[in-house]
């Protein structure tokens, strides 16, 4: 179906390991614009790891393996380079910047991006209106954006700013890192639409959650199911709601018996 | 007298002095103060000399290195021919040319006396007439006998100024030591500085170079008296050069429901030790010191604070900060003391830094004596590093690793100085410190202020 286009994201064989021990043991995964994947696994399968790794954190040592984002060698490019590549990260804990007020840090992001692609810097009535536009599809007032960044936020508050930023910074990949977690109905809600209405200026998502309930309000044309550092199975939604209904311990038999893991002594 | 050593540093400067009080009869002793402050700073002298790290108050604080030049007094009456365009708003400019009072920089201002404490001096030794009582305060809060550099201030006692504030002023009054000199100068200030009750001012006290030849060092002190429902906002301007030194010694007294407000930026000066010390004296007065350290090569900032609670109801807050490059250092020793008698206190006081390098040196230490019992009282300091989870954070947005860091230390650093009332003064001092902490993340000139604008929103 896509033959006609290059992929956004193509991850290759992907191993990487941190303090010595391996996270990641051959990860494959190719994501072609337009497409929404999602990423489903247990708690220590490797999923945040993959999505650190690809934000391009050091604390990762990658053992093997190649990605590419958009025809160029991702692991070469530092965080900043990715991110005016059009890479973002929705953070699954996002940090606290004290001092930074929120206009003042999506200013200078939204700039720094901007001289690295050759744009001029943003004019502050296009900027202001911009912002204010993306506060209100995520349900916060202008006042959000006169505090500090992410200090003294609610939960909920922190993971909609995050989708904020994305939808200030308009990346082609955006992943989200557990965003639903945490959040309540109506702000899941609100994310959810707010990430829907962005389909197509983002041209795709790599959705990484534990729960289904994310993807009953994002579709995705892709499930993948991670498990001790590897995509063990990828199918159509309906793999997510296979999952809800049956956990992650059939994971576990279906793996056993069905791929080669290395050999426990148990 | 006899065992002040002229080989020692600084103590060739002393001669004029003991010539001064040799040709003294003893009735010019009994009634001329200066004199007597002057033979004070002597004996003190001869006492103690000048501090080395062994002593503890200034134990992380080597002089030597800025003591040893050949200093020379100010000798040149080559005048200032007019104010140089320093800061970006219209003062009362008091001004010492190369240790020189220049009064002809300064034109009347309604509600403030200005007088020069050289010419009092001069007229005293002259005709002994009899002085008044300002004059006569001079010495009452910061004795030769408490400090050495207060004893050496007092023994080279002549250039200074009395400010005496009867109406609140409409400008801030500039008080600053200025130096241009071929030769190592050493300059000797000191000011008496009264408001009257219910006047509020903003006074400025900047040591500013004019060329880089040879070093100058201040020694500066000052003696401030707030009375009833006055307001003091006191800023220290220590952003010069690296050549240009400086101790500066004051204390505040503050009678009832007075305030007071100080600012210290220290980011240039290669050395500065400030002993600030504030007694509160009567109920409900009320002090708050902030103090920025921005430190690189092999600056020395060493902040030594004092606060005194000595009536019940008063509330102090102390905020200081430092981030520190190179090979600098800087020392923070913040002492508060409770008396028995200041019952409902409230004291709060925080030191944070921030460790650019492994070479960069950080002494702080919180000493609090508390001896009344329903007391409110706080006191935290903290040493680190940038937070490398913030640094990535910004970089997944970005932001290079050096914007990213400029980001996070101008937004630490300007805790310190975003309620400074005066607002261009509060942009100018930003956009130093910002530049500062550009050349020190050593991000490109052309960045600079172009794409972080800080001052938006």
């Amino acid at each position: 179906m896509h033959n006609e286009k290059q992929p956004l994201l193509t991850i290759e064989n992907l191993h990487v390991a941190v303090d010595d021990k391996q996270i990641l043991k051959g990860v494959d995964l190719t994501i072609y614009p337009g497409e929404i994947h999602a990423i489903m696994g247990p708690n220590g399968s490797g999923k945040s790891t993959l999505a650190a790794v690809l934000a391009g954190r050091e604390d990762y040592t990658i053992l093997q393996g190649k990605v590419f984002f958009d025809g160029k060698d991702l692991l070469e490019m530092s965080p900043e380079e990715r991110a005016a590549a059009g890479l973002f990260l929705a953070f699954q804990y996002p940090v606290e910047i004290p001092g930074v007020s929120m206009l003042t840090f999506l200013r200078t992001a939204l700039n720094e991006i901007r001289k690295s692609n050759g744009e001029e810097p943003i004019d502050t009535r296009t900027f202001l209106q911009m912002v204010r536009e993306a506060a209100q599809l995520l349900g916060l007032g202008n006042d959000f954006l006169q505090r500090a960044v992410n200090v003294g936020f609610s939960g909920g508050e922190k993971k909609r700013n995050e989708i904020l930023q994305m939808a200030v910074l308009r990346p082609k990949l955006a992943i989200l890192d557990e965003t639903d977690s945490g959040l309540d109905i109506d702000a899941l809600k609100i994310v959810a639409n707010a990430v829907n209405s962005l389909f197509g200026t983002i041209q795709s998502y790599l959705i990484i959650t534990h729960y289904q309930r994310l993807l009953n309000y994002i579709e995705p044309d892709y499930v993948h199911v991670m498990y001790d550092g590897k995509i063990v199975r990828s199918g159509d939604k309906t793999l997510a709601l296979e999952l809800e209904a049956k956990g992650y311990d059939w994971l576990r038999s279906e793996t056993l018996s069905s791929i080669e893991l290395p050999s426990t002594t148990t | 007298m006899t065992n002040l050593q002229e080989t020692k540093p600084l103590m060739h400067l002393l001669s004029a002095t003991f010539d001064s009080l040799q040709g003294a009869t003893p009735e010019q002793l009994e009634h001329n103060p200066f004199l007597q402050l002057r033979k004070r700073g002597l004996d003190a002298l001869a006492r103690t000399g000048l501090p080395t790290p062994k002593d503890e108050e200034w134990k992380y604080l080597n002089l030597a290195p800025y003591i040893r030049h050949p200093y020379q007094l100010p000798t040149s009456r080559e005048s200032l021919p007019h104010l140089p365009q320093t800061l970006p708003m219209a003062t009362i400019p008091v001004v010492f040319f190369n240790g020189l009072f220049q009064p002809h920089l300064l034109s009347p201002a309604r509600g403030i006396t200005v007088t020069s404490l050289a010419q009092l001096v001069d007229k005293a030794s002259h005709d002994g007439t009899a002085l008044g009582e300002q004059e006569h305060s001079i010495g009452q809060l910061l004795s030769p006998e408490d400090d050495p550099f207060v004893a050496l201030n007092a023994a080279l006692l002549h250039q200074g100024a009395l400010l005496h504030i009867t109406q609140t002023p409409s400008q801030p009054i500039y008080l600053a030591s200025i130096t241009q000199s071929g030769h190592p100068l050493f300059v000797n200030l000191r000011f008496a500085i009264r408001l009257s009750a219910g006047t509020a001012a903003t006074v400025i006290l900047d040591l500013r170079t004019l060329s880089k030849t040879a070093p100058a060092f201040h020694n500066i002190v000052s003696e401030i008296w707030l009375e009833t429902e006055s307001a003091l906002t006191l800023i220290f301007l220590q952003n010069d050069t690296a050549q240009n030194y400086g101790v500066l010694t004051t204390r505040i007294a503050q009678t009832a429901r007075s305030r007071s407000r100080l600012y210290t930026i220290t980011a240039g000066n290669g050395m500065v030790r400030n002993t600030t010390s504030v007694q509160l004296n009567e109920p409900e007065a009320e002090t708050v010191l902030y103090g920025l350290s921005i430190l690189r090569d092999t600056e020395v900032a060493d902040h030594h604070t004092a606060v005194e609670h000595l009536a019940p109801n008063c509330q102090s807050s102390e905020l200081y900060k430092s981030i520190v490059a190179d090979q600098a250092t800087n020392i923070f020793n913040g002492k508060i003391f409770v008396h028995p008698e200041a019952q409902q206190t409230n004291a709060y006081q925080s030191n944070h830094n921030i460790l650019l390098s492994d070479d960069a040196r950080v002494y702080t230490k919180p000493q609090l004596e508390i001896f009344a019992d329903d007391v409110r009282c706080t006191h935290g300091a903290t040493v680190g590093q940038l937070p490398q989870e913030a640094v990535f954070y910004l970089q997944t947005r970005g932001l290079p690793e050096p914007v990213a860091d400029v980001l996070l230390l101008h937004a630490f650093a300007a805790e310190v100085y975003e309620q400074l009332p005066i607002e261009p003064l509060r942009v100018w001092i930003d956009q130093q410190l910002s530049n500062r902490l550009f050349d020190i993340v050593d991000l490109a000139a052309d960045r600079k202020l172009v794409d972080l604008q800080f001052a938006t929103s």
